[in-house]
């Protein structure tokens, strides 16, 4: 039966009962199958590194979790017993935001279990404990991916891994320092053996590898052993130095048996290493062939790279470098051979100016800061020769690091040459993009000129007829009127109908004669026919013919301020002021007095007509002398939109000016100036106002 | 006896018409713009009103608009629209305001004194059934 060592309980409300699991074989080194051993390999050497412990916990799970043989999740958790409460506080986690609370679970037994919520899959518990006797500091949960149990080894494999990982927070990344590290990382054959016997306790794979003797073999034999020609005492002799403890340690040439019977030159090292217990010996014996021989591959290998390779140990000396790095770096070999310090080499390179001006010491101090944090990194730089280099440094378990440098000055130039391109293909986009927006903003802005002008044209034909047609109802109206007395008529009616048929016919002649005259203006046929007239009269007259028409209203004259006579053409001046004068009446039905003011300043004769109307919106008054343009506050009173037209345009051949002041309500001031002296020259030819040519041209049209 | 308001801002066509109506033996009321016929008719409720549009301060499709929305006690009054505005679209713009009739300038008394007679007997029938405008 088994016992349910603990419930979990998550933040999402999942349950989990652990069940105790009974393992075990007991695993040692030499009995783990190698997938098992690679993986503790793997652990070990990431704990070797000068990583933060959590970067190095991280990699020894991705580590355990990655081993195919144990099929497990990518999901696991660390945690560590916090002695305050006997919780579980989580230490590390991957993969895994449901681990990520404290949890409280019975640390010494482990567990499996098939949590609810997440499948079909295995929960393992594992203690963390450095070893099968040490102390339990806590916890590991790991899923399997599916819910297929492990089978025993493989459960106990898994709390030996998870040993190791134990081992590596207790040691607090000082994981370099085990013997048991040092002993099984080492590329070298390691023996480590009792001073009395000479038997050999612990040895490493490499030693089994390159003697062909399997462990449990080789710790049946002695150092001495496994030399040609060497008795156990003449290894005493040789190292009798170190084990009287004369000296530290002691190295001697010597030949090693395979099993096989070949043999193979070693260089060996002996150091004395304290056991607990036992004086305990190492010696390491390195392959010399193998060694020259590999090192010679690696410098081909170097050498055969296209980029710079400097290998920088970890008090930052360069152990090795390849010519291009020399070449790239610019820096000549005779100058920094293997062993120079990376300082050196970037104090000579701040110097020349490579890296531009600044203070050096701090630069140099800098980037070696930069190199010795044992982080990866890259950077680009450009020379002063123009060359642009990727210099990258990736950091190696033991606190060196390597240096790489590859030339990218063609793809950077490649780089720099794209950018431009698409820079003036954005610039020449814009600029088309923009030219294209103002030639549709001018063809809009040409069409709704258009459109205004046609606009104003069927008004000014509508109002045209009504115009007409006003005086015509005024004649044919009297006309039936007096038909229909038969001859029953009398003087007095007679009269009466007269009058008012010919006040409409004069209407009718004024209307055409301002037609005629804004005709004559656009095309171009107008010419002066200058005289000195009296001014003062002739608004007098325009005044007088005024009142005919007008017998509501009021005109206040004060004309006393003009000069006598002015040069002009009596006839069109004439007009200018009967129009005025009528639009005055027009345009205030409601207000009967009518201003009219005349003065001369500065050579021109001024006049100035003023009523108390409609007024004008401000934005009609810059279009009130176009043709054909009624501002909004005619609404309901007649007009052709050609008399102000008309207006101007008499005025400008005078080389005079005219303005209007006003707005909605408040009534119009129209003010006039004519030169005194008349036009500069005279009889100019006549110029159509640029601003509303088109309106010109379409109304002679 | 049938009431006619005359609206209409030239003076010598508003004396012709009134001249007119009034030798038919109608009585007239005279306004200068569609703001003061608006008050007569507020004040006088003539029988018809003969009204012209283009005007001051308030032009007669206006006035006729202002008297539908805001006096419908005068929809049924018959409204003849006298203008020297001969396009089709001022036409239906008068007649669709909910004008009787649009008639143009020059006048023809004789067309405009049928109509008016016309509508005096349909008028002075409807009075006699005893319906009201």
């Amino acid at each position: 039966m088994r016992r349910r060592l603990n419930r979990i309980r998550y933040g999402d409300n999942t349950i989990v009962d652990l069940w105790e699991t009974k393992a075990m074989q007991t695993m040692t080194w030499n009995t783990l199958p190698s997938w098992a051993h690679l993986a503790c390999r793997d652990i070990l050497r990431a704990a070797t590194s000068n990583r933060r412990l959590g970067d190095i916990l991280s990699e020894c799970l991705e580590i355990v979790t990655g081993i195919a043989e144990l099929d497990l999740g990518q999901s696991a958790a660390l945690y560590m017993i916090d002695c305050a409460n006997h919780t579980h506080r989580l230490l590390h986690h991957r993969h895994s935001e449901e681990l990520a609370y404290p949890i409280e679970i019975d640390p010494s037994s482990m567990a499996e279990s098939f949590p609810r919520g997440w499948g079909r899959a295995c929960l393992y518990q594992m203690p963390l404990a450095a070893g099968d006797d040490e102390a339990l500091i806590g916890t590991a949960l790991l899923f399997g991916r599916t819910g297929k149990r492990m089978n025993s080894e493989k459960l106990s494999i898994l709390r030996l891994l998870c040993q190791e990982i134990a081992r590596i927070i207790v040691h607090r990344g000082g994981a370099a320092a085990s013997l048991i590290d040092m002993v099984e990382l080492s590329t070298d054959e390691i023996y480590i053996f009792d001073a009395h016997s000479l038997a050999i306790v612990r040895t490493n794979a490499t030693a089994s590898i390159r003697t062909g003797h399997p462990a449990s073999h080789l710790c049946r034999l002695t150092p001495a052993a496994l030399k040609v020609d060497m008795s156990e005492a003449a290894y005493r002799d040789l190292i009798g130095s170190v084990l009287s403890g004369q000296c530290s340690n002691i190295s001697f040439d010597a030949c090693h048996r395979r099993r096989n019977g070949t043999l193979y030159p070693v260089k060996v090292h002996v150091w004395r290493i304290r056991g607990e217990d036992q004086d305990l010996f190492a010696e390491v014996a390195v392959a010399t062939a193998d060694q020259r021989k590999a090192f010679g591959l690696l410098e081909q290998v170097f050498d055969a790279i296209p980029g710079g390779i400097g290998v920088f140990d970890n008090r930052s000396r360069l152990l090795m470098a390849n010519r291009r790095l020399y070449d790239l770096m610019n820096i000549p070999p005779e100058l920094f051979p293997p062993g120079s310090r990376f300082e050196d080499i970037l104090r000579y390179n701040a110097e020349r100016g490579e890296w531009g001006d600044g203070d050096y010491e701090s630069m140099v101090r800098e980037r070696l800061d930069q190199a010795q944090l044992g982080l990866p990194y890259s950077f680009e730089r450009e020379r002063a020769s123009g060359k642009v280099l990727t210099v990258r440094s990736e950091p190696l378990s033991n606190g060196g690091y390597v240096l790489s440098y590859t030339d990218i000055t063609l793809r950077k130039r490649a780089e720099k040459e794209l950018i431009r391109n698409r820079d003036e293909l954005e610039a020449t986009v814009h600029q088309r993009t923009a030219e294209i927006a103002a030639q549709a903003a001018a063809l809009e802005e040409a069409l709704q000129q258009e459109k205004n002008i046609n606009a104003m044209q069927r008004q000014f034909v509508a109002m045209t007829s009504h115009e007409f047609r006003t005086p015509l109802a005024i004649i044919d109206g009297a006309a039936q009127r007096l038909m229909r007395k038969k001859g029953d008529v009398d003087a007095a009616f007679l009269a009466e109908k007269t009058h008012q048929i010919r006040g409409a016919v004069a209407r009718m002649v004024d209307l055409m004669e301002s037609f005629l005259s804004a005709g004559r203006m656009d095309t171009g046929r107008v010419e002066l026919s200058l005289v000195d007239c009296s001014i003062r009269k002739l608004i007098e007259q325009s005044i007088t013919r005024q009142k005919i028409f007008s017998q509501n209203h009021r005109f206040d004259n004060d004309l006393s301020d003009l000069p006598a006579v002015i040069r002009c053409d009596a006839l069109a001046l004439s007009q200018v002021i009967t129009n005025l004068l009528s639009n005055a009446v027009k345009y205030a039905p409601r207000a009967p007095d009518i201003k009219v003011r005349g003065w001369q300043e500065d050579g021109f004769a001024v006049v100035s007509v003023k009523d108390n109307g409609v007024g004008i919106d401000a934005e009609d008054i810059p279009k009130m002398f176009q043709p054909y343009f009624r501002a909004r506050t005619s609404t309901g009173i007649a007009g052709t939109g050609i008399g102000l037209s008309l207006v101007k345009q008499v005025v400008t051949l005078h080389g005079g000016e005219i303005r209007v002041d006003s707005s909605r309500g408040q009534g119009t001031v129209f003010t006039f100036r004519l030169p005194i002296a008349g036009p500069r020259i005279e009889t100019p030819p006549p110029q159509p106002e640029t601003d509303d040519e088109g309106a010109r041209e379409a109304s002679a049209a | 006896m049938i009431t006619v308001l005359c609206v209409e801002d030239e003076r010598d066509v508003r004396e012709l018409i009134v001249e007119e109506l009034e030798d038919a033996g109608i009585r007239v009321l005279q306004a200068e713009n569609g703001k003061e016929g608006l008050a007569s008719i507020i004040s006088h409720r003539p029988d018809i009103v003969i009204s012209d549009i283009t005007m001051p301060e308030m032009d007669g499709i206006s006035m006729l608009g202002e008297l539908q929305i805001n006096h419908p006690q005068f929809s049924n009054m018959p409204f003849v629209f006298l203008t020297a505005l001969c396009d089709k679209e001022k036409m239906i713009e008068g007649l669709g305001a909910g004008a009787e009739t649009y008639l143009t300038k020059p006048i023809d008394f004789d067309v405009l004194m049928a109509k008016i007679n016309g509508l005096v007997v349909r008028i002075e029938n409807r009075v006699a059934a005893g319906m009201e405008f």
